[in-house]
């Protein structure tokens, strides 16, 4: 059923597409909103009714309906993107989609991420794409021949088969949406949870300055005062069961052994003393995936290399033309020439 | 993790509705940048519409790591955004060369792949 209704509002939203491609009166243009915006609130409504809602978990509450927001914001921002008839503005309608990306990553804990979007997509990308699209399109550039915009930013191509090849990879794709129609488990089990907290521990464990700070901090804040000095100097000790982390059954709370002036004080850490996203990012990245990181930056260097050969290149042919103009050799002509003279 | 201001709670499960919502967001992006690459002509919009791919790619990595409660999908986006930088510099790099030769963004006037 909620996935009958989730195909029909695709459809819809791809009807809606289709009629935005072209350019239309404001009347109609309001409609066309209207609908689109309707074909997305249907989509989410027939997603969302089929969530399991198991006890104990809370009922829609701010964030749901921030999500909710987010998601009519971004859709709103792509469609506009992708029918767009001026090229600069598509690219600032893609920057909307990216704050609502972004938002979205810090609802879904992921606070590293959204800043890191942010700096990387909306400060770097985007004004690269800002800066071709204004190279390469100056006003009263032939192409656009006294209209807005050139012929070819306004005349989409196949539409219609684009349109149903993006409906059958939605339908495909979709497919794993529907929690409760299909029986799958979504809710979080008590298992998975320790497993996170064990795991969330065992990376403070790995970073013994960070978990002497934090079981100083805390230790100190629980000892009287006249101990305070002591805290001071404290180092990280060893418990009973020799290991300077015991993590509580459950993961909800750990255990950490300091030496305080020659006796070794067990400190009870909670929830706020587990690592915070980017230091519990920069950990995994660094202990989980190191020859990825390697990767990245050789794909990175490599690119770095790409993009100077092929400004060169650019340099070269500006060179050859000027060099054509005032009837000298071009430059690989003379080469060839001092290569055939040397053998 | 003192961080978790918006969240429901620290290394809490979360609600399976939003989870399923921003997957959902996440398909229609997807959908919506495939419209995009198939149907614009200028070369630097197709590159764009890749890149809301990219996102949307992203945004599902993001979302499944938070149903897991574990960092990988994360770590994935942190790949996502070099190959997307990478790919920003090449190919922005080779249409300003092709810009240059035909003095027109159009994809259709390189259909044949020779001068």
């Amino acid at each position: 059923m909620n996935a009958t209704l989730f195909y029909a509002a695709a459809a819809l939203g791809a009807v809606v597409l289709y009629l935005m491609m072209e350019q239309r009166p404001a009347a109609f243009r309001a409609a066309l909103t209207v609908s689109g915006l309707a074909a997305v609130g249907l989509m989410l409504n027939a997603v969302a009714r089929s969530a399991p809602a198991p006890e104990g978990l809370p009922s829609p509450g701010p964030v749901f309906w921030l999500h909710v927001l987010l998601a009519f914001v971004a859709v709103a921002g792509a469609a506009r993107m992708v029918t767009h008839p001026r090229p600069v503005y598509a690219a600032l309608y893609f920057v909307l989609v990216i704050l609502a990306v972004a938002v979205n990553f810090l609802l879904l804990e992921a606070e590293f991420m959204a800043f890191a979007l942010l700096i990387v997509y909306a400060g770097a990308i985007l004004i690269t794409y800002l800066f071709v699209l204004m190279l390469a399109q100056q006003s009263g550039d032939r192409a656009t021949r006294g209209e807005e915009s050139a012929w070819y930013d306004r005349t989409p191509r196949e539409p219609v088969a684009a349109l149903l090849l993006a409906f059958v990879v939605l339908a495909a794709t979709s497919d794993a949406l529907f929690g409760r129609d299909r029986g799958t488990e979504w809710e979080a089990s008590p298992a998975m949870t320790s497993r996170a907290n064990a795991r969330a521990w065992q990376r403070l464990d790995d970073m013994p300055g960070l978990l002497l700070a934090q079981a100083k901090e805390v230790g100190a804040a629980a000892d009287d005062p006249s101990a305070k000095d002591a805290w001071k100097n404290a180092q990280l000790g060893v418990g009973p069961s020799g290991k300077r982390l015991e993590i509580a059954p459950g993961g909800e709370r750990a255990t950490a052994y300091v030496r305080v002036e020659d006796t070794v004080k067990p400190v009870e850490l909670g929830g706020d003393q587990a690592p915070v996203n980017s230091q519990a990012l920069g950990h995994a990245l660094v202990a989980e995936f190191p020859v990825s990181l390697e990767l990245a930056g050789v794909i990175l260097l490599m690119a770095l290399f790409g993009a100077v050969v092929l400004a060169r290149r650019q340099m070269e042919m500006a060179e050859d033309e000027r060099r054509a103009a005032a009837g000298l050799p071009r430059i690989g002509d003379e080469l060839q020439a001092g290569r055939g003279g040397a053998a | 993790m003192p961080a978790a201001i918006l969240a429901d709670a620290p290394l809490a499960p979360a609600m399976p509705a939003t989870l399923q919502l921003t997957l959902c967001l996440s398909v229609i992006l997807f959908g919506i940048g495939l419209v995009g690459f198939l149907t614009r002509r200028n070369m630097i919009l197709m590159f764009l519409s890749t890149e809301l791919m990219f996102q949307a790619a992203a945004l599902a990595f993001v979302a499944f790591g938070r149903l897991w409660m574990d960092l990988s999908g994360q770590l994935m986006v942190i790949f996502i955004l070099t190959v997307a930088a990478a790919e920003a510099a090449l190919a922005l790099g080779l249409v300003v060369l092709l810009y240059r030769r035909k003095e027109t963004l159009s994809n259709e006037a390189w259909a044949e792949l020779k001068e």
